[in-house]
């Protein structure tokens, strides 16, 4: 994918979330994994745009053959964007216990999901917004 | 006292958080490791503090590649028991 490939996803997984989290669908589980694959879309923008850096998993593998740690997109995000980590660690979580365990079923969720929207989320994508996007 | 030693250790201060129920940890290598904390409620606040804890963890030890998970379910039974 180029930067932009990855732009237009993230914005297309942006306006998807909200529209999952809102009536009839109050899909939460589903508008925080989208918001989270927005996340991650801005970010391998950032990565590949800045940095020339496409990441081959989410988390560090030991690469037997060469011996050697190849890093995660989560430890990029740590070296190159300490703004938004603590953010997408958050979301990297959420979606996961979202997906596997259907942890944001109930109707309670609705709190989660709009602290995790007006905290983590906003925080994160004012960081991209800066830069245009 | 050893490098797992260490963030065994460090990984107890999850205890003291009302919620936490038990923690397992996964050694990849020596600096790959997967951290599951379990919970059986689904809490904003109280995964923002476990959170809060993991981040600690991260400054001590910043050569080593976390995985940091919450979650219901035990994960694999090689993950050894923390807590």
């Amino acid at each position: 994918m180029t930067v932009q490939d990855h732009l237009r996803q993230a914005h297309q997984n942006e306006e998807l979330a909200q529209k999952l989290a809102n009536q009839p669908l109050e899909a939460y589980g589903w508008a925080i994994t989208v918001m989270f694959y927005s996340l991650l879309h801005f970010v391998d923008a950032y990565l590949l745009e800045r940095h020339q850096i496409i990441p081959r998993g989410h988390t560090a593998i030991w690469d037997r053959r060469r011996g050697q740690r190849i890093p995660g997109r989560n430890d990029y995000i740590k070296q190159y964007l300490p703004q938004i980590y603590e953010a997408y660690k958050i979301f990297y979580y959420a979606s996961r216990r979202a997906r596997y365990e259907g942890a944001y079923l109930t109707l309670d969720s609705v709190r989660y999901y709009q602290n995790l929207k007006n905290n983590e989320f906003a925080s994160a994508r004012e960081f991209f917004r800066r830069l245009g996007w | 006292m050893k490098g797992l030693e260490k963030i065994k250790d460090a990984l107890r201060s999850l205890k003291k958080i009302d919620g936490v129920e038990s923690c397992f940890l996964e050694e990849e290598t020596e600096d790959i490791i997967h951290i599951y904390t379990i919970t059986r409620i689904v809490k904003y606040d109280l995964d923002k503090r476990i959170f809060q804890e993991y981040a600690e963890l991260e400054k001590r030890f910043p050569h080593v590649s976390f995985e940091f998970l919450i979650t219901s379910q035990p994960p694999s039974p090689i993950a050894e028991v923390v807590f």
